[in-house]
């Protein structure tokens, strides 16, 4: 165990590695000046294009890719991500604000997933082809099949401006900023997310449990006169969880994507709003220190999956 | 997927995986759980939105940095009205007003000497006394390239400023304290039109500043967190992205009213929305949302005309729209009233020259004559198989319209226009390599300042350096822009800048489409507010003493 997981960390920086030069070098190749954007033409006095040079001097633009390749991944090394073109911060520091405020969001939105899903599955499962199940998969149906920025604009257009009940926009409203308001503020765009996240996860209960509940060890306990409940809760539901738990570790990284979206209409002050916000600008830097960020998270994930699933399941034996 | 290449199922056994189960949820819960914790950081203050004394106000975009020698940028500039002040701002009329000055600039007959006296007793908002050399000090960072500044070529004509640029000075020869009040600006050659050139930036303060390297000053930390400025209000915090927190200077040269200001940077949708509920105080709005917001409860709205512009450069390093006839065709051809009143709702102005108010050409100019623009076109002999682009940057639902509508009333003069959106990059770099062939675009106020119209016209500005985009030249209107920069007299200055606005009505460097009025909408509780024709990024017009909130 712990040499497999010794081995997959190493396998994992070479790929991070492969990942860093795909990044860099795609950010850099993509057409675009970051400099160029520094500068409005209408405001250009004389000496614009030397502004222009010097500029792109200051940040090392003007040298071989390579080399700046060797310059970022040298101060890499050291968690040295550079400096924001556009806020003249450290990425590490820019990144670092933005963490907090998306795994609230993400965190808030998948414990709230996870329950949805988990009851609405065994409710499908259970009872099978009823109204409960046929409800259970439109529902689930339209989470995976309507956008989430629509999700937000409708949900901004009732619950914020018709009945006044949810703010529209922001994690706090300025000046409050306590627990309650925070909370006030991520009920929203929390739940929107958590409805687009949940609808896969409930497919996923239904049919891990209903296979569960054909299975021979289900019959053995029922024959052995275990009451309803308890076959479905103690027998098949804990073992159709199984497979939920790698989901759900695959499911983070998309989940990241939708936060993007929500971020954006809720004007939630998060990586996803960063990264779009950076990409608008050409803030190289920053660019490759969230794509970086988010490979990690990638990487991450699927070795807690593994190991988590190795741990839940004992049939798996990890190498 | 590799993921999975190291595992493998043990057949037989399931029965006793309990207690890796109860870990392995303990542990997700508890990494939730330390995620929902770590973002549940309280905020000290607990004054919420609607409060009396508390201003929300809508931010069209981001703000990136607070500092006077970075390049220009609206959100910027608009967080920096708040908190500094400058030398001079200007009125509805766009003169020039005093601020930190006590009166106007005094130039000498030549045009090369200009003395500013300051207001007695002005203080930074530290309680420390705003002198003279705060001014030297801070047109000495401007002036000099090596700070970062995006603003040296404002200083051109100042004496000296040419040996800083290029290293061989440490100090602005031509910019001298006099005493604490008075400031003394001596240039290389006549230049009357200074004062209303860097008159509007935001003086810093040489006793935070002073012992910071020349070398990157303007990345300095200070501009992220300005804590000593001098303007109505102080810096509190910028939450990124969320809000910048403002809060009134004790130390200001008026009483303000307002306590605090939030200046919120969300969506143009989210800020009318947030009117309607009240989180939201004072918007500036869009002409498109203009029957939305009239139609809100506790809300008033004003307008106010304004020298922003949307407006069409020519591409004139090719052949083809060299031809004055071409140009002029293309202005007749537009039914630019048409677009003021339909794409605008009537909220703007049909404008003909880069030169505002009582300096724009006066008479017809040029009506829309579709008839007149086919022979035109003919005249110059016009390639009509030929197309023409015209490339935009989209998402401003005024210019989307507007693009549209100019392709099919070119095309029935006889013009095959094709449509382009681009991004911001795309098209800058299209002026530099010069192959785009029309470009819609925004901005800019030349009112205060008209010599400065020399930077989108002159023919040595040719993008990028300077903001000639359409690469226009002409040679009188240049030699009037200087001569007229080189008159003290202001009445003198005037005549001179008719004639130029109306040469360059004459040559049309650009397509003049509209100025669309400013558009402010408030909530009632607010009181005092004047709307201001100034783009809302120029330093110096707001009147927060004015300013209550009930």
């Amino acid at each position: 165990m712990a040499l497999y997981v010794v081995r997959r960390l190493l396998v994992n920086v070479l790929v991070f590695v492969l990942i860093s030069v795909g990044i860099f070098s795609l950010v850099r190749l993509a057409p675009g000046d970051p400099v160029r954007m520094m500068v409005n033409p209408e405001q250009m006095q004389s000496g614009g294009a030397a502004f222009i040079e010097a500029k792109r001097h200051e940040l090392g633009l003007d040298r071989p890719i390579v080399v700046q390749y060797g310059n970022w991944l040298a101060d890499a090394v050291r968690g040295d991500l550079g400096y924001s073109y556009v806020g003249h911060r450290p990425v590490s520091a820019v990144l670092g604000e933005r963490v907090g405020p998306t795994l609230q969001l993400m965190g808030a939105a998948l414990v709230v997933a996870l329950v949805v899903a988990i009851a609405l599955g065994v409710a499908a499962a259970v009872r099978r082809n009823s109204a409960v199940d046929y409800g259970a998969t439109v529902i689930g149906l339209t989470a995976v099949s309507v956008p989430p920025f629509f999700l937000g604009i409708v949900g901004i257009y009732v619950f914020s401006l018709k009945l006044g009940w949810l703010p529209s926009a922001g994690m706090t409203t300025p000046g409050d900023g306590g627990p309650l308001d925070q909370l006030h503020h991520l009920i929203l765009p929390g739940l929107i997310l958590a409805f687009v996240t949940a609808g896969p996860f409930t497919r996923y209960v239904r049919g891990g449990l209903v296979d569960e509940l054909g299975a021979d060890y289900v019959r053995t306990a029922e024959a052995k006169g275990a009451g309803p409940v308890r076959v479905v809760l103690r027998h098949a539901l804990r073992n159709s969880l199984i497979p939920l738990i790698t989901v759900v570790m695959y499911q983070i990284p998309q989940m990241l994507a939708g936060a993007v979206v929500i971020e954006q209409v809720f004007a939630w002050p998060g990586m996803g709003q960063l990264a779009v916000s950076s990409i608008g600008q050409h803030d190289y830097p920053v660019i490759v220190g969230f794509a970086l960020y988010v490979a990690v998270l990638v990487l991450i994930c699927n070795l807690v999956a593994d190991l988590l699933y190795a741990a839940v399941d004992p049939r798996v034996s990890l190498r | 997927m590799t993921i999975r290449s190291g595992m493998r199922r043990r057949a037989g056994r399931y029965s006793r995986g309990r207690i890796g189960g109860r870990g392995a949820a303990a542990a997700l819960g508890a990494v939730l759980a330390a995620g929902t914790l770590a973002a549940c950081s309280s905020d000290p203050t607990q004054e919420g939105a609607g409060d009396a004394g508390v201003l929300n106000m809508y931010l069209y975009q981001k703000p990136k940095t607070f500092s006077p020698l970075a390049p220009n940028n609206g959100p910027d500039q608009l967080v920096m009205s708040f908190i500094f002040d400058s030398l001079y701002g200007a009125d509805g009329s766009y003169e020039l007003t005093p601020r930190l000055a006590e009166a106007a600039p005094e130039v000498s007959d030549d045009a090369k000497t200009i003395t500013v006296k300051l207001r007695p007793g002005l203080k930074w908002s530290d309680g420390k006394p705003l002198t003279a050399k705060d001014v030297v000090f801070t047109y000495t960072a401007l002036a000099d390239p090596e700070t970062g500044s995006a603003q040296s070529g404002k200083f051109a004509a100042v004496e000296g400023a040419k040996e800083l640029a290029d290293g061989e000075a440490d100090t602005l020869e031509g910019v001298t304290a006099v005493d604490d009040t008075t400031v003394k600006i001596t240039t290389s050659r006549p230049a009357a039109g200074l004062p209303g050139l860097i008159g509007n930036t935001p003086i810093i303060p040489e006793h935070v500043l002073g012992q910071v390297p020349e070398e990157g000053l303007g990345d300095n930390a200070f501009f992220t967190k300005p804590t000593v400025s001098s303007g109505a209000f102080t810096f509190v915090q910028y939450k990124t992205d969320q809000y910048v927190e403002l809060a009134a200077n004790p130390n200001y040269r008026e009483p303000v009213s307002i306590e605090k200001v939030y200046l919120k940077p969300v969506t143009s949708d989210v800020a009318t929305a947030q009117l309607g509920t009240g989180e939201m105080d004072l918007v500036q709005v869009a002409p498109t949302d203009l029957p939305t917001v009239e139609a809100m409860d506790g809300v008033e709205v004003v307008t106010a005309k304004s020298p922003g512009f949307n407006r069409i450069a020519i591409n004139q390093s090719q052949d083809r729209f060299k031809d004055v006839k071409v140009r002029q065709a293309m202005l007749h051809a537009i039914d630019r009233k048409g677009l003021v009143d339909k794409v605008l709702g009537g909220a703007g102005t049909v404008v003909d020259s880069s030169f505002y108010g009582e300096l724009a050409p006066a008479g017809e100019g040029y009506p829309y004559d579709p008839a007149k623009a086919k022979s035109l076109l003919a005249e110059a002999g016009w390639d009509a198989s030929e197309p023409v682009t015209l490339s935009w940057v989209p998402g401003q639902r005024d210019r989307d319209t507007a693009a549209t509508v100019i392709q099919s009333q070119l095309a029935a003069a006889g013009m095959k226009v094709e449509l382009e959106q681009v991004q911001v990059d795309a098209l800058l770099s299209s002026y530099e390599d010069r192959s785009f062939d029309l470009a819609l675009f925004g901005g800019g106020n030349y009112a205060t300042e008209p010599s400065t119209v020399a930077t989108i016209d002159g023919c040595d500005a040719g993008y990028p350096d300077g903001g000639n985009i359409s690469h226009f030249c002409d040679e009188e209107l240049d030699g009037l822009l200087e001569r007229a920069d080189g008159v003290s007299d202001p009445a003198e200055r005037k005549a001179l800048f008719k004639q130029a606005a109306e040469i360059e009505q004459a040559g049309v460097p650009y397509l003049w489409l509209y100025n669309p009025d400013t558009i402010w909408a408030y909530r009632t509780r607010l009181s005092g507010f004047e709307p201001s024709g100034m783009p809302t990024n120029e330093l110096g017009f707001w009147d927060f003493a004015n300013w209550k909130l009930s």
